[in-house]
């Protein structure tokens, strides 16, 4: 008998869940809308003969079934709560009753809904229906984002009725985005993802966010922190949204031949003028991360007055390899010919305006403040986006460590393989010691103390540098030095996002040239002070040699590369 | 000539016109049950079960031991009501699902937004589904500490190991259809492990993937595995489980009186008179002893109106108790899927791995032993835990402790069992809870 009971009693309690069941998987309020609607359209009906018409009509599922958008068959149901699009009675009503605004050539019958507004044709809950639920590839387009679904079918050149896209390809351009990014029959970046079909697997939010916070998505990207106003942003959006890798109006062999034919193209010769550079500086839009004058991206270096700091050979090198001189740099290497890179050279060679002020104080801001930061802790607005960063001047232990000698060495003659420029050419010896002053009395507090003991390091290299040397190196290297420096030895270990300042990449060539194995030698056996490098006197010394080697090995600045410091001044 | 006398049979005719008709339904009722369809006594209770072909499974009387909850826990029941509720739920699925890469994962878009009660199915037949796994497991625990898996049931014990590596089987098949990083992920992660089998590992590997990562044609293979060819082979050892028992002799039970509980060691039969003392054996030591319909007895039985040996009735007795347990089962089964959703996360991408990327949570004791050893962790220790596991009936050969938990005979055994299975639950449950990034040890508050 009791099992009876039991049978009984969640017999009668499956019964309640199977009814909760039924209850939780048919919201059925699409019934409630179109309830609403015939009693509001009585309301409003104009003849007898609407009122009949709407006296017959029984509640039921509204659908369209849509052919030849190069897609399958799309099935919207979207009229099943919108009663009312059509009927120019509810023009004034509150949504989902109300009339859409007259859109010509459009109707609903042959387009349906969700070509337009994307979000879920099929669903018949609004949270479903509306793409709400999570991981919906396509949720509803609301207000200026509605032009990105016009994009489908009418691509450029935009219709006047498309004016947020209009203005964000305007806007990609102003950006200088495709100096990074690639995008089909538009840009060629090859520095950041390709875009050519960022709406497709994106979400307006995303794509938002990625402006705005490059990082949120990517710990890892090297995007700068664009400083773009929200009117330009959500036209950007708008504009990368549209971009779906191909709209309903190409086909796929046309697009294929014209990618073919477009990337096939050179880029366009130009006179070697100074004019012509001018003319290229402004179309390849440098000032959306440069600073030219009074126009300022607020992510790169001054160019103001780049021509008395780097002679016409440098700025050439930099712009056909952005990464020859410093390993480091975010600079993307732009889609031109030698002729426009000539141009744009002898155009910056004639930026030498400049008036130097005549306090170290003013100086300081002029010339350092854009990396080093104003109150000197290496954060000027450019600084996020350098590689190695600028050194940080209030970091007193490094500095209680560093040579006067090196220090203005740094000044006059810049760090190569970092953005550091020389300038020596601006500062005469007395400005490079009074600048070298003001740091250390203005962040340092002239707390700066000889380092105390002394290092006892070889003048020279005993471990001649042969291959079995350099392997020997490379094994203690994976052991103890991949951490930060990173198996390839670029500074990227897994470590190094977290440390400041950041491990030296060892596979820069212009740091490691004009540096002798004996500072090498010295850095390894006694760490560098004020930086996340420990002392590594521990190991064997020849070990530390074969390190040196192996570093040579790394920067490919061999043996040919051994000299003493002090040779360097005398060579340039 | 009339159409009467061609078309009505003569004896229908004899009787008159279409009277023959009359007590049709009653011919048609018949024919389908051939008894009363509510059987009055005990010979039509015996024929009820023994007739029906849903019921024959079952025999016509069984030892009210058998139907104690504590015998059995009910597992192997729950577990075999957990495969109908997904048979039912996964073949209703089935008729939404799209084993493509380009469409497996909308279609779980769409069970969730646009298929009525789409969203409950799916969610029951996951649920369903991490429970049968956990149910066999538990079944099998408790088949080896009540020492049911000892001779003459050994065969049947291997059956059931096997019958475990195909819960597994099916479930880490099904577990790759919704084309999600989940399943994407795990399953890149539970294959590799197959890769790490020595010199076949890599071709096993290459045979289930049909390919050399997980793409559109492992869907299809694992979609065909899931839903044709392991059921197809889980439903015959099923059977062939079920069949064993009673060849077997029926549930495992206690020589003579040993059974540990003083109570029982006599029948206590409520409605025997006072002064007839049963004079047998609650679980007489013949083997082999099986019953037929009529309950027939090879010695004459010293009580009468005392079913010989505290067997009863299968209708209602057992039918009752499977019936309540099967509600019971589905009951909660859809509390949880009403209150639970079946997760489901990004389309799969290959190209973005998450981290760490873990495998279903039934196999993640052995990811965590093959972050310390590909080969061991993979191959290895399961390897000889399964080898174990069906060797154990054949390795315990000294008799007793059959069908009474914890017996003091077996304590060595149990102890073993209980060590090996702990030490899988608390890997299981330290890979699935406390491994975070790169597979670090995190805690998970």
């Amino acid at each position: 008998m009791r099992v009876r009971l039991i049978l009984l009693i969640v017999s009668l309690l499956q019964a309640v869940v199977a009814v909760a069941v039924i209850v939780h998987s048919t919201d059925e309020t699409w019934r409630d809308y179109q309830l609403e609607y015939y009693h509001q359209a009585m309301g409003r009906a104009s003849s007898p003969a609407v009122k009949a018409a709407i006296e017959r009509s029984g509640l039921e599922i509204k659908q369209e079934f849509l052919v030849g958008f190069g897609e399958e068959t799309r099935t919207d149901r979207c009229r099943t709560c919108h009663m009312a699009i059509e009927d120019p009675n509810f023009a004034d009503g509150a949504e989902p009753l109300r009339s859409h605004p007259p859109i010509p050539e459009h109707p609903f019958a042959e387009f349906g809904c969700t070509i337009c507004h994307e979000g879920n044709g099929r669903a018949l809950t609004e949270d479903y229906a509306h793409g709400k639920d999570e991981f919906w590839p396509e949720p509803l387009l609301r207000g200026p984002y509605i032009e990105a679904a016009c994009a489908r079918c009418h691509p450029e050149p935009y219709l006047e009725e498309m004016p947020h896209i209009r203005r964000g390809r305007e806007l990609f351009d102003k950006y200088a985005c495709g100096g990074c990014h690639t995008l089909r029959l538009i840009s060629r970046g090859k520095l950041g993802p390709d875009l050519t079909d960022v709406g497709d697997r994106f979400g307006i939010p995303y794509l938002d966010e990625s402006i705005r916070v490059p990082k949120a998505n990517m710990p890892t990207s090297i995007m700068p922190l664009l400083q773009v106003p929200e009117q330009d942003r959500i036209d950007l959006v708008v504009f990368l949204k549209s971009q779906r890798g191909r709209t309903l109006v190409e086909d796929p062999v046309t697009l294929r031949v014209t990618s073919k034919q477009w990337k096939e193209v050179t880029p366009p010769e130009v006179a070697v003028s100074v004019e012509a550079g001018k003319d290229a500086v402004a179309r390849r839009s440098c000032v959306a991360c440069h600073k030219l004058g009074p126009l300022d991206g607020g992510i790169a270096p001054d160019l103001s007055y780049i021509g008395r700091l780097r002679n016409r050979d440098y700025i050439t090198v930099h712009l056909t390899d952005p990464r020859a001189h410093n390993t480091g740099s975010p600079m993307p290497s732009f889609w031109m010919s030698q002729s426009e890179r000539d141009a744009i050279a002898s155009y910056l060679g004639t930026l030498t305006d400049l008036t130097i002020p005549l306090s170290p104080a003013d100086q300081y801001k002029l010339l350092c403040s854009r990396c080093h930061g104003a109150e000197g802790k290496g954060d000027g607005v450019i600084a996020e986006v350098l590689l190695p960063r600028p050194r940080q001047f209030t970091n007193r232990q490094y500095f209680s460590w560093l040579s006067k000698g090196r220090a203005i060495r740094a000044i006059r003659d810049g760090v190569p393989g970092t953005a550091m420029p020389p300038f020596g050419a601006l500062l005469d010896s007395t400005g490079q010691e009074a600048i070298f002053r003001y740091v250390v009395s203005t962040f340092l507090a002239d707390s700066l103390r000889p380092p105390t003991g002394i290092r006892q390091v070889p003048d020279s290299n005993p471990q001649v540098y042969t291959e079995s040397s350099v392997a020997s190196g490379a094994a203690i290297f994976a052991l103890r030095c991949y951490g930060c420096h990173g198996r390839m030895g670029n500074g990227k270990g897994p470590n190094a996002p977290d440390m400041l300042p950041r491990p030296r990449d060892l596979t820069s060539a212009p740091f490691f040239e004009p540096i002798s194995d004996k500072r090498i030698f010295e850095s390894i056996t006694f760490g560098v002070v004020g930086t996340g490098m420990p002392p590594w006197d521990f190991l064997p010394e020849t070990q530390r040699w074969d390190l040196v080697n192996y570093v040579r090995s790394l920067s490919n600045t061999g043996a040919a590369a051994v000299r003493h410091e002090g040779e360097r001044s005398a060579r340039q | 000539m009339s159409v009467h006398e061609v078309v009505v049979p003569q004896s229908i005719n004899e009787n008159g016109g279409l009277a023959g008709f009359r007590g049709i339904h009653r011919r048609i009722w018949n024919s389908v049950f051939r008894k009363p369809a509510i059987p009055q006594n005990e010979l039509e209770h015996s024929k009820a079960v023994a007739d029906n072909f849903f019921l024959h499974i079952h025999s016509a009387k069984v030892h009210d031991r058998t139907l104690k909850f504590r015998t059995t826990l009910g597992l192997g029941l729950l577990s075999f009501f957990m495969f109908i509720i997904l048979v039912v739920t996964g073949v209703l699925l089935m008729f939404y699902y799209v084993p493509t890469p380009a469409e497996a994962y909308n279609r779980m878009l769409d069970l969730r937004g646009a298929v009525f009660f789409g969203d409950i199915l799916r969610n029951l037949h996951r649920w369903a589904a991490h429970a049968m796994v956990l149910l066999v497991v538990l079944h099998m625990v408790r088949v080896f500490l009540t020492g049911a898996h000892k001779a003459p049931r050994e065969f049947n014990w291997c059956i059931g190991v096997v019958l475990l590596l195909l819960t597994l089987f099916m479930s880490f098949t099904g577990y790759l259809l919704p084309w999600d990083q989940l399943a994407y992920w795990a399953i890149v992660v539970g294959t590799s492990i197959a890769g790490y089998a020595p010199v076949v590992g890599k071709s096993m590997q290459f045979v289930l993937l049909g390919d050399y990562s997980v793409g559109g044609e492992a869907l299809l293979r694992f979609y065909v595995l899931h839903c044709v060819a392991l059921p197809a082979v889980l439903l015959a050892l099923v059977g062939a489980h079920f069949w064993r028992i009673r060849k077997d002799g029926g549930l495992a039970r206690p020589h003579g009186n040993e059974e540990g509980d003083s109570s029982n060691t006599k029948a206590t039969v409520s409605h025997m008179q006072p002064g007839e003392a049963p004079s047998f054996e609650r679980f007489p030591a013949r083997a082999g002893k099986t019953y037929g319909l009529m309950c027939v007895v090879e010695r004459s039985s010293p009580a009468t109106k005392v079913e010989p040996e505290c067997q009863v009735q299968s209708w209602p007795a057992a039918l009752n108790r499977e019936l309540a347990l099967f509600v019971i089962s589905l009951l909660v089964l859809s509390i949880f899927a009403l209150i639970f959703k079946a997760p489901l996360e990004d389309p799969a991408n290959p190209l973005h791995p998450p981290n760490p990327a873990k495998a279903p949570w039934y196999f993640l004791g052995l990811q965590e032993l093959v972050s310390y050893d590909a080969f061991w962790g993979g191959i290895g220790i399961p390897g000889i835990l399964v080898l174990l596991a069906l060797l154990a009936p054949y390795l315990e050969w000294r008799k007793g402790g059959e069908g009474v938990w914890f017996h003091r005979s077996r304590s060595a055994a149990n102890w073993m069992f209980l060590t090996i299975m702990l030490t899988l639950g608390i890997l299981t449950i330290i890979g699935s809870l406390f491994r975070g990034v790169n597979w670090q040890f995190t805690v998970p508050w």
